[in-house]
């Protein structure tokens, strides 16, 4: 045994007064009484000088010495040599990932691994340390190393519940970084369901302790949804949703779909255990907003009970048509979806207008002019569609009519010539071209000349595109091949550009680079608000409109949004997530997860292993003293005013 | 655990509150006080009694883990090394001997190395 405070033992000197002040006689106070007679019966009866007399004497002062080396040795602070070597290091590895907010153990079994968590930090022993680590979406140090349990029980109860996947592997791995380098014993103990791949191979090796959590349970969940426009309608969206029954009994229940609240489809379905299924649909809708996925069968986890997906909204185009009149062409923008056409009769001899400039951040925002049979003098802004030019322009120098030329060859791989088939269709006559600027020809006859193309703008404005179509749409019969309506909308999809068509759907835990629009007003702050209302500022860096957000630790649907001055700075966090004032960017985060929809335990997991039990003396020696001085000195007032002593 | 608060920038905490229980024996004390047979002044027995409360209370505290608890000041330094391959052995070598003359004690708690490398 060692004395952590050996210079404490030095107060054992109070023991010699102690004892002088037991032999000092105390002189007994005088008083006058009338007879002694009944005193000197007493005294013969109750001789002072009996054996129990000067044993009680005795006694009481045992007591009292008793007492003071109980004190004194408290302050030393003994500490057995055993206890030293049993010492340990502890790190607890808390599972926080999504399945562990399954509710088969009540309230859940991240509250389960808590209460786990707490009982062992209550059975630390003398010169135990003890680390927290989470392994949520992102491992974290809630804790490092300390004996100090109010800071631990602190630690513990700010893990809070995520839907991201199963970090354990990088948590431990995490755990035994903290532990390196220390002489002490070393353990890592993990918290968790086991839903994650090689925990049978964890749970084997020598610095584990694996606790598991949960109950087999089953439970069906949406595992994948994705949302797109469509490539070939311009309002136009499919669905990809992809359902799993990770049970051992065959589930019945219904797919719900809406988009804003309006419901769009509902499908039941029937599904075998282990069985997955996944169901495509297709709608349209210009408007777009946030399209959720549901289905109507609670079960113990209900974070893939939901799935979310942004739909982009479509806004009208501007198309300016310049022609001296062609019914076909009007009408075929006409039946286009979300084209607001506008028609500009030419009269013969009258100078080609240039369309107004129309500022716009985007391909899609930009306007679209055609010229048909007419080319100005300089190439507005924008897109701009060419139709049979008579004349040399910018990109061009125009040459003789093409009488009746064949389609020999077209661009399989362009998105302009999708489901378009022009070697077929009569071309009675054509305008000869010679480019000028870098094109990509699309079509082209057999010998050689374009006849449909696009070319780069001179002034190297990647965002405004130039298409050319030579052909005269008076004498051929391409009007009224079903080629000419898909041709223009696919030209139409091709300069709006791509970027719109699909915001995909993050996994849970996710960090994503996304785009803001430019800062117009500075100062105003920009925050990430998650789905329950939480907001974290984001840092844009400077002179970028890049910026990376996340880990999205929760599912369902999160927000930038550029806060206004005192906005939302009373509401409550509900009230904050459903208010769309501000919001820039939306970004829609599932589960998405076939092993955290999986609540079914692992095999391999063992049961509660031995050796984490506080066992006797787990605290220190003075603890012990201490508690014996309290009793005693009790007992030693009882006993004394009693007059069991003196 | 509980802590206490004061008007005073101290902060006090109770890691075993329960232990507070044992002041219960307190009206015991008095009890017994008040039925003594011992042959005693008033002040001096009231003076032991003030005594013997005094010491129970002092213990009670000291089981209950009565501790102040206060802001560190220890400043803890985490030094991370790139030991990428782009370093070269050079810069590892210089890193070496950086960390040895700012790290002199490896055990030191409050000073951590973080080496950091595909």
């Amino acid at each position: 045994m060692n004395l952590v405070h050996p210079t404490a033992m030095v107060l054992a000197g109070l023991a010699v007064p102690i004892v002088i002040f037991y032999i000092l006689k105390i002189r007994l106070r005088r008083v006058p009484v009338s007879t002694l007679l009944f005193w000197e019966q007493i005294f013969e009866e109750k001789k002072p000088r009996s054996l129990w007399q000067r044993l009680r004497h005795l006694i009481s002062l045992l007591l009292q010495l008793a007492f003071l080396a109980l004190l004194v040795f408290a302050l030393a602070d003994p500490i057995f040599r055993w206890q030293q070597a049993r010492a340990r290091r502890i790190v607890l590895v808390v599972d926080n990932s999504a399945s562990m907010n399954a509710v088969d153990v009540r309230p859940s079994r991240l509250h389960a691994a808590q209460a786990e968590g707490r009982r062992i930090i209550d059975g630390l022993r003398l010169g135990d340390e003890l680390a927290i680590v989470s392994a949520g979406a992102e491992p974290r140090v809630a804790c490092g190393l300390t004996d100090h349990p109010r800071t631990l029980h602190q630690a513990l109860e700010a893990i809070t519940p995520t839907d991201g996947p199963t970090r354990v592997v990088e948590a431990v791995a995490l755990a035994r970084r903290l532990l390196s380098g220390s002489e002490k014993r070393r353990r890592a103990v993990v918290l968790t369901d086991g839903g994650f791949d090689g925990v049978a191979e964890l749970a084997r090796q020598d610095d584990i302790d694996l606790i598991g959590l949960g109950k087999k349970t089953g439970n069906i969940g949406i595992t994948r949804l994705q949302a797109r426009r469509s490539l070939l309608d311009p309002i136009g969206y499919e669905i990809l949703v992809e359902v799993a029954n990770a049970s051992d009994e065959p589930a019945a229940f219904r797919l719900e779909l809406d988009l804003e609240d309006d419901p769009i489809d509902v499908v039941p379905l029937n599904l075998q255990p282990g069985e997955r299924i996944v169901q495509v649909f297709e709608k349209t809708s210009a408007e777009g907003g946030r399209l959720r996925a549901r289905i109507d069968r609670p079960d113990d986890l209900s974070a893939d009970n939901t799935a979310w997906a942004i739909l982009p909204s479509r806004s009208p185009r501007k198309v300016t048509l310049l022609t001296h009149g062609n019914v076909f062409l009007e009408k075929v923008f006409e039946a286009i979806p979300l084209v607001d056409l506008k028609v500009i009769k030419l009269q013969d001899g009258q100078p080609v207008p240039v369309p107004p400039v129309i500022a716009a951040t985007s391909p899609e925002g930009l306007p679209v002019v055609v010229y048909h049979r007419t080319v100005p003098e300089t190439l507005p802004s924008g897109h701009v569609l060419f139709i049979e030019p008579m004349r040399s322009g910018p990109l061009w120098d125009a040459g003789e009519a093409l009488h009746n030329p064949v389609v020999a060859r077209q661009d399989p791989e362009s998105p302009l010539m999708a489901h378009i088939r022009l070697d077929h269709v009569l071309m009675p006559e054509a305008r000869k071209l010679a480019l000028k600027a870098p094109a990509r020809v699309l079509a082209e006859s057999a010998g050689g000349d374009p006849l449909y193309a696009v070319l780069d703008r001179p002034e190297g404005q990647s965002q405004e595109k130039v298409a050319v179509l030579t052909v005269d749409l008076d004498k051929s019969d391409l009007p009224l091949q079903t080629a000419f309506p898909i041709m223009m909308a696919n030209l139409l999809s091709w300069f709006g550009g791509t970027k719109g068509e699909l915001r995909e759907s993050l996994p849970a835990g996710a960090v994503a680079e996304v785009e803001l629009p430019p800062e117009k007003s500075p100062g105003r702050e920009r925050v990430l608000r998650s789905p329950d209302g939480r907001e974290q500022p984001i840092v844009v860096p400077a002179g970028s409109t890049r910026v990376t957000v996340g880990p999205l630790d929760r599912t369902g649907v999160w927000s930038v949004v550029q806060k206004s001055a005192g906005s939302a700075a009373s509401k409550d966090q509900l009230t904050k997530a459903n208010d769309r004032g501000g919001v820039l960017l939306e970004l829609a985060c599932n589960l998405a997860d076939r092993r955290e929809s999986d609540l079914r335990p692992a095999e391999g997991i063992p049961e509660r292993p031995a050796g984490l039990a506080a066992g006797w003396a787990v605290r220190p020696i003075w603890y012990y003293l201490l508690a014996s001085a309290w009793m005693l000195t009790c007992w030693e007032w009882f006993l004394y005013q009693r007059r069991w002593i003196d | 655990m509980s802590m206490i608060s004061w008007p005073f920038p101290i902060q006090l905490e109770l890691s075993r509150p329960w232990w507070l229980l044992g002041l219960a024996v307190l009206p015991g004390l008095v009890y017994y006080f008040s039925r003594s047979l011992v042959d005693l002044v008033r002040w001096q027995r009231l003076l032991s009694l003030g005594l013997r409360g005094a010491i129970v209370i002092l213990l009670i505290l000291c089981l209950a883990g009565l501790s102040l608890v206060r802001p560190t000041r220890d400043l803890f330094v985490v030094f991370a090394a790139d030991r990428s391959a782009s370093v070269g052995e050079q810069g590892n070598q210089a890193i070496a001997a950086y960390l040895a003359k700012a790290v002199p004690h490896p055990r030191d708690r409050t000073i951590g190395v973080r080496v950091f490398r595909k």
